[in-house]
């Protein structure tokens, strides 16, 4: 099956619930916020649907919905115009000295007296005590490859996407006022921005393996409130995805056992172990992501964002899924490579790194890989 | 999925309210989008409005209830052109390239076949009507634009989405000028209205009861666009001959019509 590329065009601002309650009953939330991108799973459910809408099915079809719901559908990036946007590493720290903005690399070291670091886990240096600098949650594809590269430049400044809060009302036509205990707003997310003037629109990718001659239906509905998007299948893979670039292929076959490599999330990851993958203890066995059954690596270090919460409603079974955590998406993690052919990781290139096979399916945990060092 | 792209001519001014106190001297500012500060109507009082709180079976089906999702979808009714007072010809209707462009983008998106052309025009220069035209200028509010050439073929276009034919105040009136003079006069350039409360006994203001509104001016134009699963729930949009959406109702706020029917 070939993979191609799957571009999402929004036709109206997005509504991404994060998932805090919010109804008309006493006592819950009444402001409904919009998350800064959809998760993984909000854009494969998408997808899959899309494909089942244009082979119009059946569907009660509990086998079908089986296969639909195995479909590999790897995403979202997010694209300014034609480059792909990643969220911003979090192992880079960008903060103001003297009126300028500086960049700061966060990178493992051994304290003088050891740390009480569990499993020789090693904490990351911060050279100086300073504020994070915010309008940088963004960055764009080349200070991306640079920054896996180990060069350490300022980035472009780029904050998420324009928040658009509305509030709502419900009319009593009878009255020509708004309902008692009916006003609620919503917080959107618009796929478009205008920075100095310039028009900047946004579109979300996903990547698939679709099957042959299968098209998706082209309109349907993302998110909640059913706000209405059209999607576009972008046959070339390598024109409207983010391949592993050159420089970063060159600098994995340069490395040698004892450095270090470092993994970015792309999109948020779902670990066995919580914040930790647990692929990590099972070298070499079957069902792992790409290429790391090659390897062997040992965690050094990470710098992971908060926990983040996934939920949603299962259709299949007609009830809530169980409230899982996430691990956020720019989280890094430092291995050092203890056997291997390095560059065998590139093989999970955004491709996901998630333990579990439907959450690797799902889109959870696309992987960005570059060369990392220590700060002694 | 069937998919139409409909307009809302307004009649009067158009207060779609943000709901929100606002920290500028406006009291109620219109809604305006965030990526682009261009006024809006949201699609959720463009819907509300067309429903009219009818809750029968054939309502539900086309507008969804708490247990099945609507069969009718609607975006954002986003300004197309918006009356600006000129010193020749009393006002201009202006667009600008990134309005045109969005609603090229979108209609292909929707599958239409409609094509507006995408003239581009930078700078203080536009293109221009006859009736607007003083000196090879067009002067807008404050603001003079040097005229670069006829905007005829693409009022023509616009005229034909809209009314399908070409309907001569809008063949004269039409101005396309850039990006950033439209911007400038939708932050600017709407109706501020001043209004006051009187004390019915001594006719004399309420301590307190003055507030300025804000509202979308008459003959300003919106484009919307429509999907549903049968195209017949798009009879929906005609079924009154104009409609009230927005705050200030029983001041004569909000009437607009429908046009167009690609």
């Amino acid at each position: 099956m070939p993979e191609r590329v799957l571009e999402i065009q929004a036709l109206t601002p997005q509504f991404w619930r994060d998932g805090r309650p919010f109804s008309a009953a006493d006592g819950t939330e009444t402001a409904a916020q919009s998350l800064p991108l959809p998760l993984p799973i909000t854009v494969a459910g998408f997808v899959r649907t899309q494909i089942g809408l244009a082979q119009k099915v059946n569907w009660g079809n509990y086998q079908f919905l089986r296969s639909l719901h195995g479909l590999p559908i790897y995403g979202p990036l997010l694209a300014r115009r034609e480059e792909i946007v990643l969220p911003a590493p979090r192992d880079a720290l960008v903060y103001q000295k003297e009126g300028h903005n500086k960049i700061m690399r966060l990178q493992p070291f051994r304290p003088v007296g050891g740390c009480n670091l569990p499993n020789g886990l090693m904490p990351l240096r911060v050279s100086e005590d300073v504020k994070p600098q915010p309008g940088y949650s963004l960055w764009r594809q080349t200070d991306m490859e640079q920054w896996l590269l180990g060069e350490t430049t300022l980035p472009e400044p780029m904050a998420g996407l324009p928040s658009e809060q509305r509030i709502h009302v419900a009319m009593d036509p009878s009255k020509g006022k708004a309902r008692e205990g009916q006003l609620f707003s919503a917080s959107y997310r618009a796929l478009e921005q205008v920075q100095d003037g310039q028009y900047i629109p946004y579109t979300l990718r996903a990547r698939a393996a679709l099957p042959e001659g299968h098209q998706p239906q082209l309109l349907g509905f993302l998110g909640g409130e059913s706000r209405p998007v059209a999607l576009r299948v972008r046959e070339e893979l390598s024109r409207y995805w983010w391949d592993c670039p050159k420089s970063i292929q060159e600098a994995f076959a340069g490395l040698a056992k004892g450095q270090l490599i470092r993994m970015v999330l792309a999109t948020p990851a779902l670990f066995e172990d919580g914040w930790k993958p647990g692929w990590l203890k099972k070298p070499g066995e079957q069902h792992l992501p790409r290429g790391l059954a090659k390897v062997r690596l040992r965690l050094v270090a990470a710098a992971v964002g908060r926990r983040e919460p996934v939920s949603g409603w299962s259709l299949r079974n007609n009830r809530p899924k169980p409230v899982r955590w996430m691990v956020p998406a720019g989280s890094v993690y430092f291995f050092e490579l203890l056997e291997g052919d390095p560059s065998a990781v590139l093989e999970s290139w955004l491709r996901p790194v998630s333990d579990s096979e439907q959450d690797r399916k799902d889109g959870f945990g696309l992987a960005l890989w570059g060369v990392g060092s220590y700060a002694d | 999925m069937q998919t139409k792209a409909f307009f809302l001519q307004a009649l009067t001014p158009v207060h779609p309210g943000t709901g929100q106190v606002s920290g500028s001297v406006i009291d109620l500012p219109v809604a305006r989008e965030a990526a682009t500060g261009f006024p809006l109507i949201p699609a959720s009082s463009l819907k509300g409005v067309l429903r009219d709180g009818r809750a029968d079976e054939a309502a539900n089906k086309v507008f969804g209830s708490l247990e099945q999702m609507g069969e009718l979808t609607l975006t954002d009714a986003r300004l197309l052109l918006l009356p600006v007072r000129s010193y020749a010809g009393t006002f201009a209707l202006i667009t600008c390239p990134l309005v045109l462009q969005r609603w090229q983008r979108d209609a292909e998106a929707l599958g239409l076949s409609s094509k507006l052309s995408q003239p581009s025009i930078t700078g203080e220069e536009a293109l221009a009507g006859s009736a607007i035209q003083y000196n090879n200028q067009v002067i807008l509010e404050d603001i003079d634009l040097k005229v670069k050439g006829s905007s005829e073929a693409l009022a023509k276009a616009i005229s034909g989405l809209l009314f399908g034919k070409e309907e001569p105040d809008l063949m004269e009136r039409l101005a396309l000028v850039s990006n950033d003079v439209f911007s400038y006069f939708c932050q600017t350039g709407l109706e501020v209205i001043a209004r006051v409360r009187l004390e019915s006994a001594s006719k004399t203001v309420a301590s307190g009861a003055l507030w300025y509104e804000e509202a979308i001016p008459a003959e300003a134009v919106f484009s919307s666009f429509a999907l549903a699963k049968d195209a017949a729930h798009f009879a929906e949009l005609h079924r009154r001959p104009y409609l009230q959406i927005g705050g200030e109702a029983s001041v004569g706020r909000g009437l607009l019509r429908v046009l167009g029917g690609v």
